[in-house]
């Protein structure tokens, strides 16, 4: 085994155990979740409970989820806005650059700044 | 529990769960981002200067910088303490990177493009270490006491701060040359 496949394994192999550790917290909360839904069970539970207690005053009415969820909306349309600019000046910036220096050399991004699909982590 | 204990319970888990799915998603996009735009900045630094005829487009210093920083911003995505770890555990002890950005810049003619270059190249080294450290939880929380201690060490000895951090430096440059091979392998 070559030092690169080594060092490829070994990467790997520490990725696999991050992901386990991940998931692993995920399923924790799920379990959580599923006790706390069991220790309901049997007991008078009205579904829109849930939602008179998100949005009671003892929660501030809902607000802090509210800003929660419009930051985060703002957020994607804002780095979709980003993205479409960038693509827009990528091509420009290339053009200006080839005129000056014809054998100009590319970073292999596609043009909105993303990774390239060939070169995502398999 | 009563059911009022049971929904706050649920709030929290609800709200754990998607500040660990933002930090492994939108985060880790945003912050290999930055580290482009960064990385760009100095590739437009360098493009600059061969336009302004300090150093030749076909000189095989501005070829071998501009290349490696392409390479550095092609897989700034792959710039996680997993692969330099790998690196560091792998590597032959002692043995430096291939590519030595010492070497390149003394060939430059000019003084002053080659201290840039050489300045510019530590700073993309040192962003690609602080990348690797805020796109770990554990690490982004070792830090929160680390860095103190790390600027108070450096104010005291810098020769042996860059000494001690010098291994992750050279670890970057391997993982970039690996990453690089083995891509051009499996295409």
């Amino acid at each position: 085994m070559t030092e690169r496949e080594r060092v490829f394994l070994l990467a790997r192999i520490f990725d696999l155990l991050k992901y386990a550790l991940r998931y692993a917290f995920y399923a924790w909360v799920v379990w959580n979740a599923y006790l706390a839904v069991k220790e309901l069970a049997g007991k008078s539970t009205d579904a829109s409970f849930f939602f008179q207690y998100i949005f009671s005053r003892d929660n501030d009415y809902g607000l802090p989820w509210a800003v929660a969820l419009g930051c985060a909306m703002w957020a994607i349309f804002e780095r979709r806005f980003r993205k479409q600019k960038t693509a827009e000046l990528t091509a420009r910036i290339q053009e200006l650059e080839k005129r000056i220096d014809p054998k100009r050399t590319t970073s292999g991004l596609l043009a909105s700044g993303d990774t390239n699909p060939r070169d995502e982590i398999v | 529990m009563n059911i009022t204990a049971a929904a706050e319970h649920m709030e929290l888990l609800v709200s754990l769960a998607i500040l660990v799915c933002l930090f492994y998603g939108p985060w880790q996009q945003f912050v290999v981002d930055v580290l482009r735009q960064n990385l760009f900045r100095m590739r437009d630094e360098i493009f600059m200067c061969a336009a302004d005829g300090k150093i030749g487009f076909d000189s095989p210093e501005y070829q071998a910088i501009r290349g490696r920083l392409n390479a550095m911003i092609r897989y700034a995505h792959t710039a996680t303490w997993a692969h330099i770890f790998a690196v560091i555990l792998v590597a032959p002890k002692h043995q430096k990177p291939a590519f030595n950005i010492t070497s390149i810049a003394a060939r430059i003619p000019d003084p002053n493009v080659a201290g840039m270059v050489l300045s510019n190249y530590n700073k993309a080294v040192m962003l690609v270490t602080a990348t690797l450290m805020v796109r770990s939880l554990i690490l982004l929380t070792c830090s929160v006491v680390a860095v103190p201690i790390l600027i108070v060490l450096a104010l005291i000895d810098q020769k042996s701060m860059e000494r001690s951090i010098a291994p992750i430096g050279d670890a970057i440059e391997r993982d970039v040359d690996s990453e690089q091979e083995r891509r051009l392998a499996a295409a």
